[in-house]
């Protein structure tokens, strides 16, 4: 049973398109009685064949008058197109013999100007005007309940990390996870004290030890192999998927190091950070506190940026349900010993 | 300091080294007023990171030996624009200055796909903006992407056949 999106002790941090106003547009539109609609189409569809921007509006609205008469308002074209008298003159000289038919003066309304791409989105514009939505959760994000158990152990494990910390280092830490499995693969803690290595992010650490025990398990099982040849013997320990580590293999499979995994971190990580990421082709990102220079929802959204070659899906306040009143007013952590503040 | 050629035909070289090695062709060095401080190629295949660029390489390898203040008096030359990811780093490790050969159109973090060199909203007091400045080399750099990109690649699982790729030798101009 997938959990309720109103109960995930977590939101998804959406894409610009996902969570902007839609704003509005102003178009003109004219009552007409329902008998008369296809000629008024006619009209419409010789003067513009195509209209641009306009495809989520549906092109007429019922209107049902208290006398229980029922009329339609029809959508001509965006105000844009041209001047109300302009339209007024169109519409007359279309208007006569076998055409002819009664309708409002043109009258100028707003419209949603982008289409919405979720209910949160139809739900705010729907009383402008009818909309075409087709809700379509098929790609919806979705957890159940053990699920939902899982992401929770592994961040309540890294915030209780983050409060004992007394390294003097930044209180950050990452985790690596396969969901498939729920197997830690790797993690990271921010080591830029100690390496004075202004570089050494929880995020870059975590990835490089990804990278470490991927290495180590290609070595491993070369000498594996190895000592099968000699033995000639089969391995039962050797899977189908381990059978060919050669080069070849390592070539073209690097970039996709991080593929289905799932990373965990007590911070929304910085540009560099997030962007490391995408280079590894993360699965989803899991994040405790928003940073001030943020690259997944703060400053900029990299995981959903359209003209970046790989999208991923972002859950940020994850366990922060119950943000004292503090943290609501200023909800970025201010890292740094000094007061200074840092990127995450 | 201003932009003196030898440095990018030094970060040319580089690239050609991560050439032979099977590496997208990408090659920097840092140069601090008149010293080259190091070199670096990208090394995403053989390190299995795909975080291991160019300017990370020669960043570590900077570091291993010197304070990172070293950076504030050090530019770098990169023969294609930085990533998002490294444009982010140079500013976090406090560089003067960058000059790249040709720009990133997917990914660059110099004014390509992200101003992050430049980005107002990023500024702490350990993330400063710098100048930077492409178009240095740009068509050898241009052309050495394009000679790996239209190479077979027998260590794809799948390797595509690339036999009718022709290697396009005209540039157009930058915009």
């Amino acid at each position: 049973m997938n959990v309720d999106k109103s109960l995930w002790p977590f939101q998804q941090v959406l894409s610009d398109e996902e969570s902007r106003d839609l704003g509005t547009q102003s178009v003109y539109i004219t009552d007409i009685d329902p008998k008369k609609t296809t000629i008024l189409l006619k009209f419409i569809q010789r003067q513009w064949p195509q209209q641009q921007g306009l495809e989520h509006c549906k092109r007429i609205r019922k209107n049902l008058l208290p006398e229980g008469r029922i009329t339609l308002s029809v959508l001509l074209c965006p105000t844009s197109a041209m001047g109300e008298e302009e339209l007024e003159r169109l519409l007359n000289e279309f208007n006569v013999g076998d055409n002819a038919f009664d309708r409002s003066p043109v009258q100028a309304i707003s419209v949603p100007l982008y289409a919405p791409l979720n209910r949160t989105q139809f739900e705010s514009c729907k009383h402008l005007w009818p909309i075409i939505y087709r809700e379509d959760t098929r790609l919806d994000p979705k957890f159940n309940e053990s699920q939902i158990n899982d992401i929770t152990t592994h961040m309540q494990a890294l915030i209780t990390k983050s409060q004992n910390s007394l390294s003097g280092e930044l209180p950050v830490f990452a985790r690596v996870v396969d969901p498939s499995n729920n197997r830690i693969i790797a993690e990271g803690s921010d080591t830029r004290a100690a390496d004075k290595h202004p570089l050494h992010h929880a995020v870059m650490n975590c990835i490089d030890n990804v990278a470490l025990s991927e290495r180590d398990r290609r070595q491993s099982h070369k000498r594996k192999l190895n000592q099968t040849d000699s033995l000639s013997e089969e391995d039962p320990d050797v899977s189908s998927r381990d059978s060919t580590p050669n080069l070849e293999e390592t070539v073209e499979k690097v970039a996709y190091l991080c593929t289905g995994f799932d990373i965990y971190t007590t911070h929304e990580p910085c540009t560099m950070c997030s962007m490391a990421l995408l280079h590894s082709r993360i699965g989803r990102v899991f994040y405790h506190k928003p940073s001030r220079t943020g690259a997944l929802g703060t400053v900029y959204k990299i995981h959903s940026h359209k003209s970046l070659n790989h999208h991923f899906k972002v859950f940020g306040d994850v366990l922060r349900r119950d943000l004292s009143q503090a943290e609501a007013t200023d909800p970025y952590l201010q890292l740094g010993n000094d007061g200074n503040e840092v990127d995450a | 300091m201003a932009y003196d050629p030898k440095y990018m035909a030094l970060a040319m070289e580089a690239a050609h080294v991560a050439y032979s090695s099977l590496e997208v062709p990408v090659g920097c060095v840092f140069v601090r007023n008149g010293e080259v401080l190091a070199r670096g190629g990208n090394r995403p295949n053989a390190s299995l990171n795909a975080t291991r660029h160019a300017e990370f390489e020669a960043i570590d390898e900077i570091l291993s030996s010197h304070p990172s203040s070293i950076f504030r008096e050090t530019d770098l030359y990169v023969t294609v624009e930085p990533c998002i990811m490294c444009a982010s780093a140079l500013r976090q490790i406090g560089i003067r200055k960058v000059y790249f050969g040709c720009g990133n159109d997917k990914f660059g973090g110099n004014g390509s796909v992200f101003d992050v060199n430049q980005d107002e909203r990023l500024l702490t007091p350990t993330s400063l903006p710098y100048e930077s400045e492409g178009g240095h080399r740009r068509e050898d750099a241009i052309m050495l992407l394009r000679k790996f990109y239209v190479r077979e690649n027998n260590h794809a699982p799948q390797p595509k056949k690339k036999a009718n790729r022709v290697l396009k030798t005209e540039i157009e101009s930058s915009s």
